[in-house]
């Protein structure tokens, strides 16, 4: 009895080509996201308060302002390299560090909360 | 329009569950960042576990943390027994073990001489700041201070610590990250994961690839890379991770506890690696590889490998010239 109802259900949302457009589509969305990982393994990730903010290719030219983000910082990608070239922290150690480039490796800020990581699928973790 | 909408709310989930995996997040704990890797890329449920253990263990160990035992037992006055817990006089005990094994050179006592420095967590302070070394006679006034043995008596049965100067500290700071990390089995369980501490590291049921720091600005941001096996947990320490430069010299945070002054034996960068020591298996393995790259940084080449080879530990030692030396069998490959 229950099955049938949630059967009838079934059939209202969905006709019958429907659940192979969703299984073609599932398909594609897993692909797409699998062939950015992929692509994307040298991408710069800055992350804010432990989340994702920005994305930028390692080998871009670019100085990443984060006054947006009400953060005084600046980071900047050149010649396939990552440092942070000014922040207001007290300690400094992240403008201290060395720059990281496509082998990987991350800089933290920890008083503004902003990890800048680049992963490298041949190594898991860096000391 | 039902089915649409439907349809959308579907698409709209798959993409959130499988977007949702690349925005890993860190959590903050011991003064660093944590980074948990399970196979299944991030397992947030572990995560979460261990960051909450860490944290637990910050707590009471920390001395910037108010009312640790650390934080308690620094400010006491002398001859005033302070209750601490198992945690901490676990730590003092492989502490003093290491002080004893190192010929002095790791010492948990030296504290007060590194907050004069101004390298403890509380008062590091660079930015806007023109900062001086402190004068050598303030240096001397403090250095009596670091006598673990004798300034600290320890009761093991009542779980007490007893200062006998009022002005003696202790930090664990070299020790406390690997150790907290070798507590971390029962957490884990079977699953195969990488557990990143602010570069102490530690891999459970597999074998992972992990990268040494390059410790200057050269062309790599990785200096090279091996093999840390299932068990195994790895240590760095390095004069880049926390400086202050004053006329062109390069004042760092290892602090020689014979000097008083930042270790200055040609070496810049540390990194034991091992999963037992003196051969046999234990959680505190990871505590002495975190207390032995400390000890191989103050002590130098010649003493250093010495200590390498007594304990039975792997390592990567990077002299001021980049030039390295690799110790026990270990796979490293040079980036």
């Amino acid at each position: 009895m229950k099955n049938e109802k949630v059967k009838n259900i079934f059939k209202t949302l969905f006709k019958k080509g429907d659940l192979l457009l969703v299984f073609i589509l599932i398909l594609a969305v897993a692909l797409t996201v699998y062939l950015s990982h992929t692509n994307n393994a040298n991408d710069v990730c800055i992350y804010i308060n432990g989340s994702l903010k920005y994305t930028y290719s390692i080998n871009s030219d670019i100085t990443v302002d984060l006054s947006n983000d009400g953060i005084d910082m600046q980071i900047v990608i050149s010649n396939g390299k990552v440092y942070v070239a000014h922040s207001d922290c007290k300690e400094q150690l992240c403008v201290h560090q060395t720059p990281i480039t496509k082998d990987g490796g991350s800089i933290v800020c920890l008083p503004n909360r902003v990890v800048i990581r680049v992963e490298n699928r041949d190594i898991d973790a860096i000391s | 329009m039902k089915r649409i909408a439907f349809l959308s709310l579907i698409l709209i989930l798959i993409l959130v569950l499988l977007v949702g995996c690349s925005s890993a997040s860190d959590f903050y704990v011991f003064g660093t960042t944590l980074q948990v890797k399970t196979e299944n890329d991030i397992s947030k449920k572990v995560a979460k576990g261990i960051y909450e253990k860490l944290d637990g263990y910050e707590s009471i160990i920390s001395p910037v943390v108010a009312n640790s035992d650390l934080e308690r037992l620094n400010k006491a006055e002398k001859d005033v027994a302070v209750s601490v817990s198992d945690i901490t006089l676990e730590l003092y005990k492989i502490s003093l073990e290491m002080y004893n094994l190192s010929s002095h050179a790791f010492n948990p006592a030296i504290y007060p001489v590194v907050k004069l420095w101004g390298f403890d967590a509380n008062t590091f302070v660079v930015a806007g700041q023109s900062k001086q070394p402190p004068q050598q006679a303030d240096i001397d006034a403090l250095l009596y201070l670091a006598d673990l043995e004798n300034m600290f008596v320890v009761d093991y049965t009542n779980k007490t610590i007893t200062k006998k100067d009022s002005n003696a500290m202790l930090d664990f700071g070299a020790v406390a990250k690997g150790y907290s990390l070798g507590q971390l089995t029962d957490i884990v369980g079977d699953k195969k994961s990488i557990v990143d501490l602010g570069g102490n590291i530690i891999g459970f049921n597999k074998d992972y690839t992990v990268g040494i720091r390059s410790p200057r600005n050269s062309g790599s941001s990785v200096f090279g890379k091996f093999t840390l096996h299932s068990g195994e947990s790895i240590s760095t320490s390095g004069d880049y991770q926390r400086y202050y430069e004053f006329d062109g010299v390069r004042y760092h945070h290892i602090i020689d506890p014979s000097t008083g002054k930042p270790a200055d034996k040609g070496i810049i960068s540390v990194s034991i690696i091992a999963g037992s020591i003196n051969g046999v298996e234990n959680t505190n393995s990871a505590a002495y590889v975190d207390a032995i790259s400390t000890s191989v940084f103050v002590l130098g080449k010649e003493k250093g490998i010495e200590l390498i080879n007594t304990i039975g530990v792997k390592a990567v030692i990077i002299y001021s010239d980049l030039s390295y030396d690799v110790c026990g069998d270990l796979d490293f490959i040079r980036l």
